[in-house]
C-alpha cells in the first residue's frame, strides 16, 4: 500500500506542476498579437511546388510562388505571370508580363528561370509527381529574357492549363537549394520561419503583415484556440455540429461557399462482387445522400452526380440524379442473386479519420437496411492509400480535391491508367470509356472536348465505376475582427493575400 | 454500520444487473437514426443520442456488460495465476523466490497502463487481446501479496506439523496456506476490478481496446470528446458511469478491509 500512496503523491505533484505551468503559459501569452494566425489540421508536407501534391502544400505554395497561368472560377485558364499564343498545335509561346515581382532573394524573374523550373520537373533523375502531366513537352527554349517557347510531342489544347507549377530561381535550382523548407519564389508572401514542421510564419510583402500557420491536429483544440484568440481563422476540417455551434457565437464569423471537393465510393471492377453492375447499382440506390447531407454534413455539401461540378466548363449540369430507392435496390440485389437469407457481404475500406469513419458507419447502416452486410475496415492513411493503389479492396471512399483540367478523366478511368501509371484504382477497363477519352484527348477544340467529357460523365453515371456522393463546401470560421476573406470554389488560401484584422 | 455500505453496494448491484440485462433485453445499441444525431437527454431517452443518432442509454448498458466482463475475467485470471506463483515460489524459496521477486520488481517498476498500451499495441486491438494485455499487467499485485503472506505463515506450527506428517505440498498450499491468506487477496481483487475497469476504458479510449461498433465506456468517451462543446452528454454519461462504478467498488473494498480487520 505504501507504493500506492507514493504514486498518488507524485500524481498530485504532477497536477500542481501542470496547473502552475498553465498559469505561466497564459501569463506569457501576448493578447495583442499583431499577426494573423491560421489553424491547420495537417502541416504542409513540402513547400516546393514541384513536389507538392497534398491540398495544404498546394494552397500554401500558391502564396509563396507564382506560376505562368492560373484558373478562374469556371476553371478556365487565365494568364498570371505570362500571356501565351499558340503558334502551332505543338508550339506555344509564353511572354512574361512587364514589371514582374522579383524573387524573394532579389534576383529578377526571367525566362531562364521558367525553363530551369520545368526542366527540373522533367529531369528523369528528379521524381516529381507532376512530371506525368507535362511529359508531352519535347523542348523548352528561352528565346529572350521575356519570351519562352514550349514545343510538344503531340497537339494538346489543354497545354497552357498544365503550366501551374510555381517558378523557382534558376541559380538556386542548380545549387539544389532545399525549397521544401526554405522556399524562395516571387509570390506575395515570403517565408520567415518553419519551426518543427508545425509553425510556419510568412511575411506578406505588401504591408509586412505576418501570417502564421499553426498545425493543430485535434479539431477541438483548434476551436478552443480560436475562441481564446490564439488563432484567427480555421478553414474547414471541423465537425459540422461544431461549425453550427460556433456560428451562434458573437465573436465568431462563419462563411460557407460551394466547393468542388468530390467525395465518392469507389469499386474494384475486377472483384466478382463489386464488378457486378447490379450490385453497384443496388448500393447506389440504397444510400440516402439527402438525409446524410442534411443531418450529418450540416447541409455543408451538395449532391454530386459526376466528378466535375456543373459550373465547370466541362461539367454536365443535365445529369439525372441517382435517387434513394431501397425497393429498387432490393430488386437489383435479387437480380444479382442475393436476398435476406443469403445476404451480400462487402468489405468497405476507409482511412481512420473520425469524420470519415462516422460517414462510413452511416452508409453501413443504410446498406444494412436493404440487406447488404458491410464490414468496415479503417486503416491509418499510409496502409489505406497503399491498399487502394494496389487494388486490394472491394469498396472504398475517398475525395478528389482541386480538380481543374478535365483530362483528369484519362488519369482516373482509362484502362492504361492503372496504378502506377495513373489513378484508375478500380481497374476499370471499358471500351467506350477508352474511346471517348482518346477522342477527347486529340480533339483540338476545347468546346468539342467539353462535349465529349459531358457525354463521358453521363456514361460513367450509367456504368457506375464510382458512386458520386457529394461536393463538400468550403467553410471559413474566423474571429469577427477578420475582414475581407473571400471563399472560392477551389478552396485555396488566396484571400490571405489581402485579408485584414482590426484591432 | 450497515447503512454506510448500502449505497455503493446498491450502485454496484445496479451495474451488474445492467450488465446481465444487456444479454437478455432486445436492445439496439447500434441502431442509427440520422434525425436524432446529438439530440440531448429527454424523457424518452434519458441520456440522449450520440453522433450517429444511437441511444446512449442502451450503449451504456452494453458498455456495462463489456466493462464488467473484461474486469471479472481479467481479475479471475490474475488472481489464479498470481496467487499460484506467489504461493509456490514463497513455499519453495531459494532461487524460485528470487526469480519471482525479480519478475515482480520488473513489472512494478514499469508503469502498468503503459505496459498495457504497449501490449495492446503489439497484440492488436480487440476484446480478447485487451483481456490478455490487462491480465499480464494485473497478476503481479496478487503474486506479491500471496508471496508475502505465505512467507509470513510458512513457519507456523500447523504448517510445520503438516509437513512433518508427510502431507503433500499442494495439499498444504490449498488447505493450510490459502485459507489464511485469502482475505487480503479478495480485498486486492476488489481494487483490481476497479483499476481494470479504468484501464479497459483507457485502452478503448486510445482505440486499442474494444473496437467499434461494439459499445464500451472508453470508446463512448472517445467518440464524445469530438463533440464535447456541443453535446456534453456524450462524455458525461459514460464518464459518470465509470466514476460511479469505480468509486463504489473502491468504497466497498475499503469497507471490506475494515470489516475483515486486515492491516498492511
Amino acid at each position: 500500500m505504501r507504493t500506492e500512496k507514493k504514486i498518488s503523491q507524485t500524481k498530485y505533484l504532477l497536477i500542481l506542476y501542470v496547473i502552475f505551468f498553465q498559469f505561466f503559459i497564459s501569463s506569457c501569452k501576448d493578447s495583442n498579437r499583431e499577426t494573423i494566425a491560421v489553424g491547420l489540421s495537417t502541416s504542409p508536407i513540402t513547400l516546393d511546388p514541384r513536389y507538392a501534391t497534398d491540398a495544404i502544400s498546394y494552397r500554401i505554395t500558391r502564396l509563396l510562388y507564382e506560376s505562368l497561368v492560373d484558373f478562374d472560377e469556371e476553371f478556365r485558364v487565365k494568364p498570371q505571370l505570362a500571356d501565351w499564343q499558340k503558334i502551332s498545335p505543338t508550339h506555344y509561346r509564353f511572354s512574361l508580363r512587364k514589371n514582374l515581382k522579383e524573387f524573394h532573394n532579389g534576383s529578377p524573374l526571367t525566362s531562364e528561370d521558367v525553363r530551369a523550373t520545368y526542366q527540373s520537373v522533367l529531369n528523369p533523375e528528379e521524381i516529381s509527381p507532376h512530371k506525368g502531366s507535362i511529359d508531352m513537352i519535347k523542348s523548352i527554349h528561352a528565346v529572350d529574357p521575356n519570351t519562352i517557347d514550349f514545343k510538344l510531342f503531340y497537339a494538346d489544347p489543354l497545354f497552357p492549363g498544365r503550366l501551374v507549377i510555381g517558378i523557382l530561381p534558376k541559380e538556386l535550382i542548380s545549387k539544389k537549394h532545399n525549397f521544401s523548407r526554405q522556399p524562395i519564389g516571387n509570390g506575395p508572401m515570403k517565408i520567415i520561419s518553419f519551426k518543427n514542421d508545425k509553425h510556419l510564419k510568412l511575411k506578406r510583402l505588401d504591408d509586412n503583415k505576418i501570417i502564421e500557420f499553426i498545425t493543430l491536429k485535434d479539431p477541438i483544440v483548434r476551436v478552443l484556440k480560436l475562441l481564446r484568440g490564439e488563432i484567427d481563422l480555421i478553414r474547414g476540417n471541423l465537425p459540422p455540429e461544431i461549425v453550427s455551434w460556433l456560428a451562434e457565437k458573437d465573436s465568431i464569423k462563419v462563411k460557407k461557399k460551394k466547393g468542388s471537393t468530390f467525395t465518392y465510393l469507389g469499386f474494384n471492377m475486377e472483384d466478382p462482387l463489386t464488378g457486378n453492375y447490379y450490385i453497384r447499382s443496388a448500393i447506389a440506390h440504397a444510400i440516402d445522400r439527402k438525409s446524410i447531407i442534411r443531418h450529418v454534413m450540416g447541409k455543408s455539401a451538395r449532391q454530386a452526380e459526376a466528378l466535375l461540378p456543373p459550373e465547370h466548363w466541362a461539367g454536365n449540369s443535365d445529369l439525372v440524379s441517382l435517387d434513394y430507392n431501397p425497393d429498387k435496390s432490393r430488386r437489383l440485389l435479387a437480380q444479382a442473386g442475393y436476398n435476406d437469407s443469403s445476404p451480400l457481404r462487402i468489405i468497405y475500406k476507409i482511412s481512420n479519420d473520425p469524420f470519415r469513419l462516422r460517414l462510413a458507419t452511416i452508409i453501413q447502416s443504410q446498406l444494412k437496411s436493404v440487406g447488404i452486410e458491410v464490414e468496415i475496415r479503417s486503416y491509418d492513411w499510409g496502409t489505406f492509400y497503399g491498399d487502394i493503389k494496389e487494388g486490394r479492396f472491394q469498396m472504398y471512399s475517398l475525395s478528389w480535391v482541386g480538380l481543374k483540367i478535365p483530362d483528369i478523366f484519362y488519369y482516373i478511368f482509362h484502362s492504361k491508367s492503372i496504378p502506377p501509371h495513373g489513378a484508375n484504382r478500380g481497374r476499370l477497363n471499358d471500351y467506350n470509356v477508352d474511346l471517348i477519352l482518346e477522342l477527347a484527348k486529340f480533339e483540338a477544340s476545347l468546346d468539342k472536348q467539353a462535349l465529349y467529357y459531358k457525354d463521358l460523365q453521363k456514361y460513367l453515371l450509367d456504368i457506375l465505376p464510382y458512386i458520386p456522393l457529394w461536393y463538400e463546401d468550403n467553410i471559413l470560421v474566423s474571429k469577427s475582427d477578420i475582414k475581407g476573406y473571400k471563399l472560392n470554389t477551389d478552396g485555396n488560401f488566396d484571400s490571405l493575400r489581402y485579408v485584414t484584422k482590426n484591432n | 454500520m450497515m447503512k454506510k455500505i448500502n449505497i455503493p453496494f446498491f450502485i454496484i448491484k445496479f451495474w451488474f444487473v445492467c450488465g446481465i440485462l444487456a444479454l437478455i433485453l432486445p436492445l439496439q445499441p447500434d441502431q442509427i437514426e440520422l434525425n436524432k444525431i446529438l439530440l440531448g437527454p429527454n424523457l424518452e431517452q434519458w441520456c440522449g443520442y450520440d453522433h450517429l443518432g444511437r441511444p446512449i442509454c442502451e450503449r451504456l448498458i452494453m458498455g456495462a456488460k463489456t466493462s464488467l466482463s473484461v474486469a471479472i475475467v481479467v481479475v479471475l485470471i490474475s488472481f489464479i495465476v498470481g496467487t499460484f506463483f506467489g504461493v509456490i515460489c514463497a513455499w519453495l524459496g531459494g532461487i524460485y523466490d528470487k526469480f519471482l521477486v525479480a519478475m515482480i520488481d520488473i513489472f512494478i517498476s514499469f508503469p502498468g497502463i503503459l505496459l498495457a498500451i504497449v501490449l495492446a499495441g503489439l497484440l492488436g486491438p480487440g476484446l480478447a487481446n485487451t483481456v490478455i494485455a490487462l491480465s499480464i499487467v494485473s497478476w503481479v499485485g496478487f503474486s506479491r501479496l500471496a508471496r508475502i503472506q505465505t512467507l509470513s505463515i510458512k513457519n507456523r506450527d500447523h504448517i510445520i506439523a503438516a509437513h512433518a506428517l508427510g502431507t503433500l505440498d499442494y495439499v498444504i498450499a490449498l488447505k493450510h496456506i490459502l485459507p489464511l491468506i485469502i482475505a487480503p487477496l479478495i480485498i486486492e481483487a476488489t481494487f483490481t476490478i476497479a483499476s481494470v475497469i479504468i484501464a479497459e476504458a483507457g485502452l478503448s479510449f486510445l482505440g486499442l481496446g474494444i473496437q467499434p461498433p461494439a459499445a464500451s465506456w472508453g470508446t463512448m468517451i472517445r467518440d464524445g470528446t469530438q463533440y464535447m462543446l456541443v453535446a456534453p452528454h456524450m462524455v458525461l454519461a459514460p464518464g459518470f458511469a465509470i466514476l460511479s462504478l469505480v468509486l463504489c467498488i473502491n468504497l466497498m473494498g475499503d469497507d471490506m478491509r475494515d470489516r475483515m480487520d486486515i492491516r498492511d
